[in-house]
């Protein structure tokens, strides 16, 4: 089975609900309580059972994150340094280009060699020192919002195919139900609860990595943030010895897969609130100061409160 | 009807009881028995009842591995014993002293069974050719079948629908 085809799936599972239960009708042997329990049986399963699974069939499709996703991959090769090329958290998403642009600020270090005073000082200490780090911060930055939407897109991939494992327990169940003299039981592992899983074992090492990287801006300030745990996957089973008990084992399984899906995504959100107060906690580690030259004028620039010094 | 559904009618099972003198077939709810070359005309009545006793163990026995093997292989397992609720223990219980029974149009040839774990088959050979009792044969087998479906699913319906769902 596959997602794409969860729409015949349910109309499966109706259908089959549909004749195992009016089997079990019959079985009762009295007109009365068919007359009775036929209406409420439709409604069963042709109005709730298609309600259970209708709010799946309108979550984002994963392939609508690989645009934004490939965006924030084009943002990673302008902030490649070179020294780190590979994607800290993603490997197969990497390794990306050294950006040669980032170099010139290099090249700009030795053009100011024989500016000396203290703006020349401050300078190179605030801006041309720093870069590489803060670049490559940023770079850090990026590939953890880029491994955001990686874990976002597993959070429905997974609640995909734990819906579909569902589904397809249900018709199994529903089939085997009749056909043999015992009970039987299928068992479904949620797969969605580890979605994001490397993304969110790394997001609390990030904003230390990234202060260790720009130690002399940040001051070694602490940025570790609490791990965030992925629990183990929970166990669903469907199971019922009657059509009306496959039918709240169905329940029971759609709800905690719903519940296992908003529990994915606090997550996610959990480990971003992390990564941004991680950020405001060190903003130097991650943005360049603006140059106090940036406000200065023609006739204000060779004062003393900016290149006074210059020879 | 998915997958496992035509898995699970389309069961084939074929036995022969261990001196070789009777074999059985059962597909779904159909039935087939034959005897090895000159049993049937030499057998007492008892021997052959006796036979087919034991010819219905081993025919429900292999089609309960076969039904156990199709769910398998379509993921199922039996209910784990720790998740067995009341109801079920129930069933189980009220299942053992399940009694069905089938027999022939014309009475001559009938299976009982208690729980599917105590057989009996009454035959009355007088006057049948080997073809035309193990065609009274089949025909008990198929009607006992039907009978234990049945049973089985009133008796469901009795323990997990009386009150509340299982």
């Amino acid at each position: 089975m596959s997602f794409e085809e969860l729409d015949n799936h349910v109309r499966e599972i109706s259908s089959i609900m549909f004749g195992e239960g009016y089997r079990e009708l019959m079985g009762t042997g009295s007109p009365y309580p068919v007359g009775e329990e036929l209406p409420k049986l439709q409604r069963m399963c042709y109005v709730e059972v298609p309600s259970l699974f209708q709010p799946f069939t309108l979550t984002p499709h994963p392939g609508s994150f690989d645009p934004m996703i490939k965006s924030l991959q084009k943002a990673l090769d302008k902030l490649c340094y070179g020294s780190e090329r590979d994607d800290p958290i993603y490997a197969e998403d990497g390794p990306y280009p050294a950006n040669l642009d980032l170099f010139k600020m290099a090249t700009a270090g030795d053009l100011i060699q024989d500016w000396v005073g203290s703006a020349a000082m401050a300078f190179k200490a605030d801006f041309i020192d720093p870069f590489p780090a803060l670049a490559s911060n940023q770079f850090l930055i990026v590939s953890a919002l880029k491994s955001a939407l990686r874990a976002e897109q597993e959070v429905w991939a997974k609640m995909r195919d734990d819906i579909d494992a569902v589904a397809e327990a249900a018709v199994k169940c529903l089939d085997a139900m009749h056909r043999t003299c015992g009970g039987h039981e299928w068992r479904v592992a949620l797969t969605v609860v580890s979605a994001g899983a490397g993304f969110l074992a790394a997001v609390p090492n990030l904003g230390t990595a990234a202060v260790a990287a720009a130690g002399a801006v940040a001051g070694g300030a602490s940025l570790v943030a609490s791990a965030i745990e992925v629990p183990e996957p929970p166990e669903l089973t469907i199971q019922g010895s009657t059509v009306a008990g496959v039918f709240t084992s169905l329940y029971e399984a759609v709800k905690r897969v719903t519940e296992e899906v908003n529990s994915a995504e606090d997550r996610i959100a959990r480990a971003l609130r992390a990564l941004a107060d991680a950020v405001r906690a060190d903003r130097a580690a991650y943005v360049a100061n603006r140059p106090a030259l940036a406000d200065a004028t023609a006739r204000t620039v060779t004062g003393d409160d900016y290149l006074g010094y210059a020879s | 009807m998915g997958g496992l559904a035509e898995a699970l009618d389309g069961v084939r099972v074929r036995a022969t009881v261990p001196d070789g003198s009777a074999w059985g077939e059962m597909l779904g709810d159909e039935v087939r028995i034959g005897f090895a070359p000159g049993y049937y005309p030499a057998a007492s009545e008892q021997g052959l009842q006796e036979t087919l006793v034991a010819l219905c163990r081993l025919l429900w026995a292999a089609r309960v591995r076969a039904d156990q093997a199709a769910v398998r292989a379509a993921g199922g397992e039996p209910v784990r014993r720790e998740r067995l609720s009341r109801r079920d223990r129930e069933y189980r219980q009220r299942f053992d002293d399940l009694v069905a029974t089938g027999g022939s149009a014309d009475g001559r040839v009938r299976i009982l069974a208690r729980g599917l774990s105590q057989w009996s088959v009454t035959a009355d050979t007088r006057g049948l050719r080997e073809d035309e009792f193990t065609a009274r044969a089949a025909e008990a087998g198929a009607a006992f079948i039907r009978d234990l479906r049945e049973r089985v699913l009133r008796l469901r319906l009795e323990i997990y629908l009386s009150a509340g769902q299982a």
